[in-house]
């Protein structure tokens, strides 16, 4: 050891040198001799396996490595017999050296192991460097193969190369590159074409020509990049037909582009000259930039064709116009805001939303406007939620004017039909803070959706629970919507609690809300509970008990008649439906005796409408009951089922100068309910009476209003009084528009009597006039129908009114005006009458003729 | 004998809403009109539902008149359209000559009846002379065709 130290203390620098040297030499010559037993080793076994799979097999060194003894493997290719470039992939790193730096060594050995791979690399090297076309061109004549040019096509993927180049470098074959484009396989095509577009010879230009029907679109595209003419318009032409009839959008792009680059000068397509298929195609093509196309876009959109409806509506949104549309639109220019609508709207038809943007702070209030409409039915949901927070931040104010009115009120529309939870809070917080305002909250709980108990159903009990909360009957409706578990609880504790915690109103609301629920588990609550009701209130129930299982239902209402309890017997009888009446009809008769007024009341309504009224002459002597409110009552009932039987009850009562006031006129109020012909008869002797309550008979009267009644009481005007007739006339004017109306047409029956009354009423409550005045009305059908009423009312007021109308343009009514100057035949009709005598119109002058030969014989004393 | 016309169109009237069938209206019609207005000719053209042309039905005086009237003449278009008493006080150029049903009548009067069964009929009178019809005689006939439009048989 200690010499072996010695020796190297003692060497010279030179010395080491050599030593160091001589061993790295050492350790690589061994490396080497390692790497390349390995490398045997390992392509030994590869080729086993290969024996097995016919599989090209890899082995596991790096790619240099292969590189680097790519001579040794070339050496046991020969040695197997085998292609072991190809088999080991090694063909693949020399096509990559030769695309890297046109290797000569790659290309030679590629041309030699690989070539259905390579050549078109190679191809490519040698276009670029010439030095290396000789060795592609050698192997060419050397290879012998019948078209060898197709195998570089086919080598090639269809990959782009020097066109030109290639046709120098070919210039010899251009034959068979022509018979190239007979190949089935579009490469081959694609890399004749290339060639070919650089040829200037008859038959290749003919090729290139008929290259923009290839089959294959990047033949086409090629083609239409590439292809240069001297015949410009014939190829602006085929430029032109591509674009409006190529299948490809490929192919349509590059041509509109080769367009713009070269022929924009002899750019001229008409759109609406075009088929739909080929409009579709420009609008596709067209220019975001050009406000010519926005403008055609534009037009496209009122077609009325949903196609060219949704690829205009596609541009327009892609080139910004439908958002710049939806940004500015402006209310206060009430056409320009409509078109816009128009516009937008035929967009979100073909589902075209994406323009409505709400993400501007200062977003005017056109475009919220357009954004509520369009919202209601169609665009992206969550847009409704920016919506609806800026829509409750308007002011009080400015909710009830227009147009910040229409914007809330459809974004509340919205929201209930398609918001997201998010909004729907919103929606609740704005109603909650609305509580007080009757008319928004009636509005809004109609509109509030079913399915929402989780935001709506907290705030809805919170406002049954409100004294006073103003919108009563709707929230019953809103409260019914909701799923029953998400408010019976409530409701039943509303019910059950004492009155010192919620007043009887709200307990009747809650009362009421649970029988409309007809749930029968509640049947014992609401039958314990009807009290709290109003006695009428509880009549009006009837309907909504539970009939489910009726022999419980019976048991436990026997219960309640038995107790004693006035009240609750008394809602009990009210209440009971109608096929459970005659279950309890023993008791319903006893408790006409009951001594409680209550309960006697209770028991006239339930009997009153029982089984066409068999029993109502039990309730008579209730007409005469010592309580007043009872006699009231049975009036009113027995007046609104008038018939044979109860007529001269009622008679009696209604004329007995002993009864009150009060029971007479509810038994009025029970006769303008009746729909029989005797209530009219007692009302029209009432009215006749003119002693006592003419008002309120007048008023009575006045629900008589179908045309066999007023026939009636047209009839009844001939018999009675001039006073009568005035008081009758009172009481049609309250009536209104449907009874004048079928007054007038009274006056087409040839019914004199009916005629005179009709006429009378009419002339009074200003039809005549109105008629008179519509003789000037736009439409001619009205004039027409005013001219015909006016002639069929045959008074003097109504021919006058009519003559006005000689000049009118539509001959009907001047027909009408000789009618009515015949029935006035007065001298002075005469000059209108000569006038007319010469009217355009056929017919006018034949009723000329005849008023005037009709004249002629009046005057015949 | 001098005829009151309120008697008489109260008789008829009577009798009108008596009559079982649309031809008894017709017979009555004429009757009455013969006795009241007394023309020199009175005739009664009826069209049947079945029937292409408007035939002569009833006639009472011994001229002549047409058996039909034509379906397009002026008179009848105009008579059914209308629904008025047409009057021709003497003979003239007119779209109503017609009415006068031969060569020595100068003035008549016409009117169209709707029925139920029968379609419709055309009263015609005709006096040989001129301005013979007057104020009277129109208001008869238009106050006996109001009276009888109440009758279950005339369309009104």
């Amino acid at each position: 050891m200690n010499n072996f130290i010695s020796f190297i203390t003692e060497l010279s620098v030179l010395k080491t040198i050599f030593l160091l040297s001589g061993i790295i030499i050492l350790t690589t010559l061994m490396a080497y001799i390692n790497l390349k037993r390995k490398i045997r080793k390992d392509i030994n076994n590869q080729i086993e396996k290969w024996d097995l799979i016919k599989e090209n097999i890899s082995i596991t060194n790096y790619n240099w490595i292969l590189l680097f003894f790519s001579k040794y493997i070339e050496k046991l290719s020969v040695k197997h017999g085998l292609n072991l470039p190809v088999i080991l992939g090694l063909d693949k790193l020399w096509i990559k050296q030769i695309n890297n730096r046109s290797n000569k060594k790659a290309i030679n050995r590629v041309l030699k192991y690989s070539p259905d791979k390579g050549l078109f690399i190679v191809m490519k090297a040698a276009l670029k460097k010439v030095k290396l076309q000789s060795i592609l061109l050698e192997w060419i004549d050397k290879s012998g193969e019948f078209m060898i040019l197709r195998k570089i096509a086919l080598s090639s993927n269809g990959e782009n190369f020097n066109g030109e180049k290639a046709h120098i470098l070919f210039n010899d074959r251009i034959d068979e590159i022509n018979e190239m484009l007979g190949d089935y396989e579009w490469k081959s095509r694609y890399f004749a074409i290339n060639i070919l577009i650089n040829d200037d010879t008859e038959r290749s230009q003919a090729a290139i020509w008929d290259s923009f029907k290839d089959p294959n679109i990047f033949i086409r595209i090629l083609s239409i990049k590439m292809f240069k003419s001297d015949n410009r318009h014939k190829l602006y032409n085929i430029l032109e037909s591509v674009i409006l009839n190529d299948p490809s959008f490929e192919v349509r792009k590059a041509a509109r582009d080769r367009i713009t680059s070269d022929f924009q000068d002899l750019y001229n397509i008409e759109p609406f000259e075009l088929t739909i298929a080929q409009q579709l195609h420009l609008i596709e093509l067209m220019n975001p930039e050009s406000k010519q196309d926005e403008n055609i876009a534009i037009e496209f959109m009122k077609t009325g064709n949903k196609e060219l409806e949704l690829y205009a509506s596609r541009f327009l949104s892609r080139n910004g116009t439908l958002k710049r549309l939806f940004l500015s639109a402006d209310p206060g220019y009430a056409k320009g805001f409509e078109d816009t609508y128009s516009i937008l709207k035929i967009a979100i038809g073909v589902d075209c939303t994406t323009f409505i943007d709400l993400s501007d702070p200062n977003i005017s209030i056109g475009a919220l406007l357009l954004a509520s409409k369009i919202l209601i039915s169609h665009g992206d949901i969550e847009i409704i939620t920016k919506l609806i927070e800026k829509a409750i931040s308007f002011t009080l104010e400015q909710k009830n004017i227009q147009p910040h009115k229409e914007i809330y009120e459809n974004t509340i529309i919205s929201t209930c039909s398609r918001g997201t939870d998010e909004a729907l809070k919103m929606l609740n917080s704005e109603i909650i803070k609305r509580t007080d305002d009757k008319s928004f909250q009636n509005w809004v709980l109609e509109n509030l959706p079913d399915n929402k108990e989780n935001i709506f159903a907290p705030t809805l009990l919170k406002f049954l629970k409100t004294e006073n909360y103003p919108a009563e009957k709707v929230l019953c409706k809103a409260l019914k919507k909701l799923p029953v578990a998400s408010i019976l609880p409530v409701i039943i504790d509303i019910i059950k609690s004492e009155d010192t915690i919620y007043s009887n109103k709200i307990r009747q609301e809650a009362l009421k809300i649970l029988g409309s629920l007809n749930l029968p588990h509640c049947t014992q609550y609401i039958l314990e509970n009807l009290y709290i009701l109003p006695l009428e209130e509880a009549k009006q129930y009837s309907l909504l008990l539970i009939k489910n299982d009726s022999s419980a239902f019976r048991t436990k209402v026997k219960n309640i008649l038995s107790s004693g309890d006035a009240s609750s017997m008394a809602h009990i009888i009210a209440a009971l439906p109608g096929n459970e009446r005659k279950t309890f009809l023993p008791e319903i008769k006893a408790a006409l005796q009951d001594s409680n007024p209550e309960v006697r009341i209770a028991a006239v309504w339930a009997l009153s409408d029982y089984n066409k009224g068999e029993f109502l002459s039990s309730c008579f002597t209730l007409l005469r009951d010592p309580v007043e409110i009872v006699r009231k009552e049975v009036g009113n009932t027995l007046a609104s089922l008038a018939n044979n039987r109860t007529i001269s009850e009622l008679n009696q009562t209604l004329f007995d100068r002993n009864e009150s006031l009060s029971v007479k006129r509810a038994i009025l109020h029970g006769l303008a309910k009746s729909k029989s012909n005797k209530a009219l008869n007692i009302i029209l002797l009432k009215l006749e009476e003119n002693v006592e309550l003419q008002e309120e008979t007048i008023i009575t009267l006045s629900n008589k209003s179908n045309q066999d009644n007023l026939i009636e009481i047209l009839n009844f005007m001939e018999k009675t009084t001039p006073v009568i007739r005035e008081n009758i006339i009172r009481s049609i004017k309250i009536m209104g528009d449907k009874a004048e109306s079928i007054i007038e047409s009274l006056l087409f029956k040839d019914n004199k009597i009916l005629h005179k009354h009709a006429v009378r009423i009419l002339d009074d409550s200003g039809i005549i006039d109105l008629r008179i005045r519509q003789l000037a009305h736009r439409d001619p059908k009205v004039r027409r129908k005013s001219a015909e009423f006016l002639m069929k009312t045959g008074t003097l007021k109504a021919f006058r009114g009519i003559i006005m109308a000689a000049k009118d343009p539509d001959y009907e009514v001047r027909i009408q005006v000789v009618k009515a100057l015949d029935k006035i035949c007065s001298p002075q009709g005469l000059s209108i009458l000569a006038e007319l005598k010469n009217d355009p119109e056929k017919r006018v002058r034949r009723y000329t003729l005849w008023a005037l030969e009709r004249y002629e014989t009046k005057k015949l004393a | 004998m001098s005829f009151n016309f309120t008697d008489l169109l109260l008789e008829a009237g009577h009798l009108v809403a008596n009559a079982e069938t649309d031809k008894d209206i017709c017979e009555i019609l004429i009757e009455y009109i013969n006795s009241a207005i007394k023309p020199d000719l009175s005739c009664f053209y009826i069209k049947n539902k079945s029937d292409n042309q408007v035939k002569l039905e009833i006639k009472k005086g011994f001229l002549p008149a047409p058996e039909v009237i034509a379906k397009e003449s002026e008179l009848l278009l105009f008579l059914s359209e209308s629904k008025e008493v047409v009057c021709l006080n003497t003979r003239k150029i007119s779209p109503f000559e017609d009415l006068l049903l031969n060569d020595s009548m100068n003035s008549g009067m016409a009117i169209s009846i709707f029925f139920k069964e029968i379609e419709y009929g055309v009263l015609i009178v005709n006096s040989l002379k001129a301005f013979y019809f007057k104020q009277k005689e129109l208001f008869f006939i238009e106050n006996l065709i109001s009276l009888v439009k109440n009758k279950d048989h005339i369309r009104s």
